[in-house]
């Protein structure tokens, strides 16, 4: 899709046209989405329930930096029980755009517990629906358009949401056409090893031509949609949603159930496509390989391009661990970012990135710091680049 | 003609006046005490402040909860995983041979008056301090100093090793990355780093404490590389490293068995078991006391262990979960305050004790305190002295329990003897003064008294304690905790009529409520700002009257100061106030008894004092920019901003104000007036006074606050007008003087020289009295005169009582020119009327007894006399006595009134005087204007103006030079003075007609106003003024008065520099009319007064003797060998103020 220079005067046209017959224009500022460059941001390390929002920690993050941001992402759990006011008014009187993980899980917010009370099946059930209109009337109050994520990264395993947890196998089982082709479970096989049994249990059994068909996916979209209808119903129009899955499912789903093409809710339902891609996470010689920026993004760029012709798509999340072994350097790793998001000419479609500055501790005493300034060339590197022009640093309203 | 004495000016022979006057000055007197009186019984004793009972009964609530039975989870217990890896090390940890066991080593927190306090106190039982002193923070791994030294010349002055600490902490905020990242850099970067700290630790520091946390263990190895090269720079510079080798997951960062062998010393710190991310529970538990104490002390050598013990508490507050790090002292306090049951309330159990209790303004802020005292601390040194570990350390000054000083004294090895035990169970707590709660409103807590604990001996050698009695040390409390978005702006030091108004203008445009704590003194002099204030909405406090501070002020001075300020508020805004704010502030807790008595006071007169806790020190002007990044830096932990709207230049503060309402704003912050940080509404803390509440005192109060702010303007205004009056006259006579300058050189050389015939012949007149030293000389100097025509000398011997008679009479036996006249006493004015009619010329000349005159003199006066329509002349006096200091200020002073105020009456023609000390007349003019009389004490002005009322001109002959002796002590120069001015008094009553006479010109309408008003009226204003000026010097705002003070000093030296440039003589000498000044307007304030105060009470009889007798003081004392034969009998009238 591109974006031609006539056909946004005309929808503009078209869409004041039909607002002014309808109605007035809506009671909130609409963001624009940038026509060159793209819009900067991060998750500020806002702690327990990433929702512990300072105002130092914006300026600190903006101090380090040398950049503002546009947008600050955080968190709004379901546990908390209720619209993050305060926190949205924090970020939006820094002068910025935020973007919350609407995440329905409880407290303590451990990964990789599975489904808790707010379990899908539940929101769907209408269980929740009290707290959702609660959440959204609140919602509907803030002055201007923002971001929710949904229930992000759902084609992993370590999030309660994740299709993993509600059923692995076809909603409506569907008889493959064509029983000769490679299954994806023995193509996948042939590329990890696995014997097929344990790829099998992975995936069930469903057709790849129909990814629509499987449970858990399924019952993720019902989920979304149920939200997503009960909030607008409430009036809160002025959110962007965003669909955010893993750059990379796992386990892995290019041509599985667990792809993220089996968990979009349609575009109805969808403002903006978003991605989380994360380098490694550790800084342990055991764990996963390095990757490199590039290799992490390429192909599911492509993927979200395919779920829709043209919603703009964002970093939702991106960050790497700080190393000091051999041939890990978070610096060139975050250059090579810098320089493969801000290439226009090959993600057209990219307009905005959120980098996550965080610092945790891992069971095994070791700490994994994705925090900007984990290292002077990390810090380096990312105030050398985010300071090229093409990263907008407040938003630009219409 | 006899002199009637009873006619003169002012005479009052019967008294009936100065009856009169006594009188209405023993009723004014009376009238005046009692209104003082009754203003000052309505500031003290007059009604108290009428606050709302809800204001009255604000004082922080505290309930103790029962002891809840929460199931304890077991100690943390992290060294039991490293003690299984430890097992290959074997259990080498029982040393054979203890040495150097003797270290103790106390952490004092400089920024902390009680960790200080304790550190002088208790210096002798310690050998090692370790002070907070640096930070490494952020990446860059900047080394940060936040240090005071009062702590480190404490430690140099007593002796103590003094070892600043190096955290890796900024703020509360643990910068890992600082030491990880510097950890990898590579070994130059090191080693610049490490040299840079050496060369920056502070001067006496034997060594430096080592204390990290939060670092990745991945890098163990990296950090005891840099802890290793850290020691040998010490070690090369002769310091110690001393490593904190912390409990808990931070332990696994470190290789304990590598940093033992490069550093000096290993500091455990075996307290903090429970700490902020944890829930409430004990700070040192005897499991993982010693859990810890085997785990650490398998490392290194034994000796080489410090301990640290805690003796602090923690409290937590469950709500909120947060935790607060407090003292012993502290604790106590909450206890007490909370009603706690010290039996069953405080659980002793846990070897850690506890107890619970509830606070806030609803009671809904449930509290867990957790705490270690002296008997914790004995038990813990029993646990370790079979470790024989290097020394122990006291985790900290400031907050430790008193008795740990006496639990230091025992021996922990032997069970403890009764008599130790019994100091143990003391509970005195007078050492520090406690604080409690939360928040910027302060009060005190109860009356302080001592309580106890119960003390056993369990068989293994362990203390028991129980709470019997707990007690209440002197405390603080603490209320009004906003929360998170709530902030408060308040000013202090105002109203000021500059700077006020433009922060009002700033919070209006911002619509943003403040509180303003004013000063009495500055409310009084701008009631309309404070009256602005409370109509923009804004609350008004109380900050005294004159900022003094009232920890250093009696009860009474508090209360008059506090009572006073409130009493104009309310007179002036129509509403109360319940705010105080004590001047220099309070800053944390208070350190001093005085601090705590004062607040008392405050407290007791139903005041809600209200501290800071954000305060950017706008006062110290450091830049709009850091006031701004003050406000920033403090707000996370503050909620109320102190800034300041008065008492200096305030411009950098309202020049930050607009940024920091914004910034505020933009973090999401409520600017709310203090009231709403208290739930107050506005007519709670400034209650609205009503008609019928206003007592008469308290009305009257107001009036006289009125009357002393219309006095004090008033006074101002005065002298801005005089002020501008002076320079007006000087300069309006410059000009003038200055014209007839050039009028005098001109005729000069129009008529040189007069032919000799055309002098006419003179009679001099001379009256003497008392004159043997000087009449000789006298006498000869007018002989000696190059006079070309003839001149006859008539000395009038007023009855005197010396030889007087015998010199003239000897001179007059060989000189036909000279005759002696001798009549009784009858004063210089019928001498002078008698002489007048012995004289056988038509021209006169008059001259003092005591006047040098020039040889010119006589020609150049009588060449004056050519114009027929001069009646009179006046002659130049100079001071003769120049060298004296006294003659000298005088000389200056003569110089100015003839060059400049002489010359430029002459040009005006309006001379006031023509000074008997040297001058001439017409004989037809004198009598027609005579006779000479002693209604005046000033004959010679009378005369003058005598003269100008006949139509005669009077002129100024200014090469007519005569040299006379000025007075040479100050008592003389009084008297003199007070004569000139009596008599220019009388001569002014006399001919008031003359003044603003349509017919007199610029006398009339200038030269007597001019008497009038700089003569008379502003001599004797000015002291006055000065007092009244003083007085608001002393009230604080004398900093207006300097540039009035040195202008008029200026203007002095400037008229001098004028008068000298026109007399030709060196400029140089000008700077003594500053001093001259100085001395002047006390003397002359003096001199005026008196002579109202004898033209009122008109008691001319009595004084005229008493002048006589002064007269002749004078005489003896003038009598000396540098000044011979002086006489003060100058009656010439000069402006001396000009």
């Amino acid at each position: 899709m591109k974006y031609s220079s006539i056909n946004i005067p005309l929808s503009v046209l078209l869409l004041g046209a039909a607002t002014s017959v309808l109605s007035a224009a809506p009671p909130y500022q609409q963001l624009q989405i940038p026509e060159k460059g793209a819009y900067t941001g991060a998750y500020c390390d806002f702690s327990d329930g990433e929702d512990q929002v300072t105002y130092e920690a914006l300026e600190n993050f903006q101090q380090l930096t040398g950049k503002p941001m546009a947008l600050v992402a955080l968190g709004s759990f379901w546990g908390r029980g209720a619209f993050p006011t305060e926190q949205v008014q924090r970020v939006r009187s820094y002068g910025a755009v935020p973007l919350l993980f609407w995440s329905p899980w409880d407290a303590p917010y451990d990964e990789k517990r599975g489904p808790d009370k707010f379990a899908l099946t539940e929101i769907i059930a209408g269980k929740w629906d009290a707290y959702i209109d609660r959440w959204a009337d609140e919602a509907a109050k803030v002055p201007c358009q923002f971001f929710v994520s949904f229930a992000c990264e759902m084609n992993g395993t370590w999030f309660p949401w994740s299709g993993w947890f509600y059923g692995k196998g076809p909603r409506d089982p569907v008889k493959p056409k064509n029983p000769e082709n490679t299954t994806p479970s023995s193509a996948l096989a042939k590329l990890t090893g696995a014997d097929d049994d344990s790829v099998n249990s992975w995936f069930g059994k469903g057709d790849i031509k129909n990814p629509s068909t499987w449970e858990g996916p399924e019952t993720f979209k019902k989920a979304w949609r149920h939200v997503v209808d009960r909030v607008r119903s409430r009036g809160a129009t002025n959110i962007l949603w965003v669909f955010q899955p893993n750059n990379y499912s796992d386990p892995p789903g290019y041509m599985s159930w667990n792809q993220p093409a089996a968990y979009y809710p349609g575009a109805k339902y969808v403002d903006w496509l978003g991605l989380s891609v994360y380098g490694k996470q550790t800084n342990s010689q055991e764990d996963d390989k390095w990757s490199g920026f590039t290799s992490l993004l390429e192909w599911p760029y492509a993927e979200m391009c395919a779920l829709d012709p043209d919603k703009p798509i964002m970093m939702a999340e991106w960050g790497v661990a700080e190393s000091h072994l051999p041939n890990e350097e978070k610096g060139a790793w975050i250059a090579e970012a810098f320089r493969e998001m801000g290439n226009a000419a090959k993600y057209p479609r990219l307009k905005a990135a959120i980098f996550w500055h965080e610092r945790w501790q891992n069971d095994d005493g070791s700490y994994s710091n994705l925090r900007v300034n984990s290292s002077r060339a990390s810090l380096k590197a990312y105030r050398d680049n985010v300071a090229n022009p093409f990263w907008i640093g407040r938003p630009v309203w219409k | 003609m006899p002199p009637d004495q009873e006619q003169s000016v002012f005479a009052d022979p019967k008294g009936i006046r100065r009856r009169v006057l006594q009188l209405t000055a023993f009723v004014g007197g009376l009238f005046l005490i009692g209104a003082t009186s009754y203003f000052i019984w309505g500031l003290l004793i007059g009604p108290q402040l009428q606050l709302p009972a809800v204001v009255r009964e604000f004082h922080a609530r505290f309930k103790a909860l029962p002891p809840a039975k929460i199931p304890l989870r077991g100690a943390k217990d992290d060294w039991r995983r490293i003690q299984l890896g430890q097992k290959d090390r074997g259990q080498s940890a029982l040393p054979s041979v203890p040495k150097n066991t003797g270290i103790v080593l106390g952490y004092v927190s400089p920024w902390d008056p009680a960790s200080l306090l304790s550190l002088e106190r208790h210096a002798d039982q310690m050998t090692h301090v370790a002070a907070d002193w640096f930070a490494l923070t952020g990446v860059e791994g900047t080394l940060k100093e936040d240090a005071s030294d009062k702590a480190r010349l404490l430690c140099v002055r007593k002796g103590l090793g003094f070892l600043p600490i190096l955290r890796n902490l900024d703020g509360d905020a643990w910068q890992p990355e600082a030491v990880e990242e510097l950890a990898h850099q590579p070994e130059a970067e090191r080693g610049a780093f490490l040299e840079r700290l050496v060369n920056r630790l502070p001067p006496g520091a034997t060594g430096l404490i080592l204390e990290l946390s939060q670092l990745d263990p991945t890098y163990k190895d990296e950090y005891s590389r840099l802890i290793k090269e850290m020691a040998d720079q010490l070690h090369a510079a002769g310091k110690e490293l001393w490593f904190a080798a912390p409990t808990g997951a931070d332990f696994d960062a470190f290789d304990l068995n590598a940093i033992a062998d490069s550093v000096d010393r290993l500091v455990a710190a075996l307290y903090d078991e429970n700490s902020e991310p944890d829930d409430p529970g004990p700070l040192a538990s005897s499991d993982w006391f010693q859990g810890w104490l085997k785990t650490m002390m398998v490392y290194g050598e034994p000796s080489q262990w410090v301990i640290g013990l805690g003796t602090y508490a923690n409290d937590w507050r469950k709500d909120n979960h947060t935790v607060e790090q407090v003292g012993f002292t502290d604790a106590m306090a909450r206890a007490s305050l909370a009603g706690i049951d010290p039996v069953k309330g405080v659980d002793c159990e846990e070897d850690s004790p506890d107890f619970n209790y509830l606070s806030g303004p609803d009671q809904n802020e449930e509290h867990e305190l957790w705490f270690l005292d002296a008997v914790t601390l004995f038990n813990q040194r029993r646990l370790i002295a079979p470790f024989h570990p290097g020394g122990i350390g006291l985790y900290r000054l400031g907050q430790e329990d008193p008795a740990v000083w006496d639990a230091l004294r025992m021996n922990p090895e032997k069970p403890p003897d009764l008599q130790s035990l019994a100091k143990l169970s003391q509970l005195n707590l007078d050492e520090f003064i406690a604080s409690s709660g939360n928040g910027d409103f302060i009060s005190v807590g109860g009356e302080a008294h001592v309580g106890d604990r119960h003390l056993e001996i369990h068989s293994d050698g362990e203390v028991v304690e129980q709470y019997s009695k707990l007690p209440m040390p002197e405390s603080i409390t603490r209320q009004g905790d906003p929360g998170l978005h709530k902030v408060a702006l308040t000013f202090d030091d105002g109203p000021d009529p500059k700077w006020t108004p433009k922060i009002l203008e700033i919070l209006k445009e911002k619509k943003a409520p403040a509180s303003f704590f004013v000063l009495g003194t500055q409310a009084q002099h701008y009631p309309d700002l404070l009256e602005q204030i409370v109509r923009d909405g804004h609350e008004v406090g109380n900050h005294t009257y004159t900022h003094q501070n009232i920890a250093e002020e009696s009860d009474e001075q508090i209360e008059l100061e506090l009572n006073a300020t409130t009493r104009l508020i309310e007179a002036v805004t129509g509403r109360s106030t319940a705010y105080f704010r004590p001047p220099f502030g309070i800053d944390g807790t208070p350190s001093q008894p005085g601090e705590v008595r004062s607040l008392r006071v405050v407290r007791d007169l139903g005041y809600l004092t209200v501290a800071e806790s954000i305060d950017p020190d706008d006062w110290e002007r450091p830049g709009a920019q850091a006031i701004f990044d003050r406000v920033k830096n403090q707000r996370a932990t503050g909620s109320v901003i102190l800034m300041h709207d008065g008492g200096g230049d305030r411009s950098q503060t309202v020049e930050a104000l607009p940024e920091i309402i914004d910034w505020l704003r933009s973090r999401g912050d409520v600017i709310v007036p203090l009231g709403d940080i208290i739930n107050l509404p506005r007519d709670t803390v400034m209650p609205p006074l009503r008609e019928e509440n206003q007592p008469l005192s308290a009305r009257y109060v107001y009036g006289a606050f009125s009357v002393m702010r219309f006095l004090e303007n008033a006074a101002w205004t005065l002298l801005v007008i005089v002020t501008l009056l002076a320079l007006l006259r000087v300069f309006f006579y410059c000009l003038c003087a200055r014209r007839q300058r050039q009028r005098e050189q001109f005729s000069e050389r129009l008529h040189p020289q007069p032919p000799p015939a055309s002098y006419p012949p003179v009679s001099v007149l001379l009256a003497a009295y008392n004159e043997e030293r000087v009449i000789a000389s006298t006498i000869r100097h007018l002989l000696d005169s190059d006079y070309p025509a003839p001149i006859e000398i008539i000395v009038v011997d007023d009855g005197s009582k010396d030889r007087t008679a015998e010199v003239v009479g000897a001179i007059a036996a060989t000189e036909p020119r000279v005759r002696l006249i001798s009549q009784q006493n009858g004063g210089k004015a019928s001498a002078l009327d008698h002489a007048l009619g012995l004289a056988s010329h038509e021209t006169i000349v008059m001259i003092d007894a005591d006047t040098m005159v020039a040889p010119d003199g006589i020609r150049q006066l009588v060449t004056c006399l050519s114009d027929p329509q001069v009646g009179g002349v006046s002659g130049y006096i100079r001071v003769g006595n120049t060298k004296h200091w006294l003659g000298s200020f005088q000389d200056l002073e003569y110089t100015a009134a003839f060059e400049i105020d002489r010359r430029a009456q002459d040009f005006l023609g309006c001379i006031t005087v023509a000074p008997g000390a040297l001058s001439a007349f017409r004989r037809k003019a004198l009598l027609e204007a005579g006779p000479i009389t002693n209604e005046t004490l000033a004959e010679d002005t009378d005369l003058t103006l005598q003269l100008h009322r006949l139509g005669w001109k009077v002129v100024f002959a200014s090469k007519a030079f005569a040299d006379t002796e000025a007075p040479e002590s100050v008592k003389a120069l009084v008297s003199q003075r007070f004569r000139w001015a009596f008599g220019t008094l009388q001569c002014l009553w006399k001919h008031g007609d003359l003044t603003f006479n349509p017919s007199s010109g610029w006398l009339g309408w200038f030269a007597l106003p001019s008497v009038w008003v700089f003569q008379m009226g502003v001599v004797a204003l000015t002291p006055v003024l000065d007092l009244i000026v003083l007085w608001s010097l002393w009230l604080g705002r004398g900093v207006a008065i300097w540039p009035y003070f040195i202008a008029s000093l200026l203007l002095d030296v400037l008229l001098a520099v004028i008068a000298l440039s026109m007399a030709g003589r060196p400029l140089r000498i000008a700077w003594r009319s500053a001093p001259m000044r100085l001395l002047y307007r006390p003397l002359l304030g003096y001199v005026v007064w008196k002579c109202i105060l004898k033209a009122l009470g008109g008691s001319w009889v009595r004084w005229s003797k008493l002048d006589r007798t002064a007269a002749a003081i004078l005489q003896k004392e003038q009598r000396t060998p540098i000044s011979p034969g002086a006489s003060a009998k100058t009656d010439q009238h000069l402006s001396p103020d000009a």
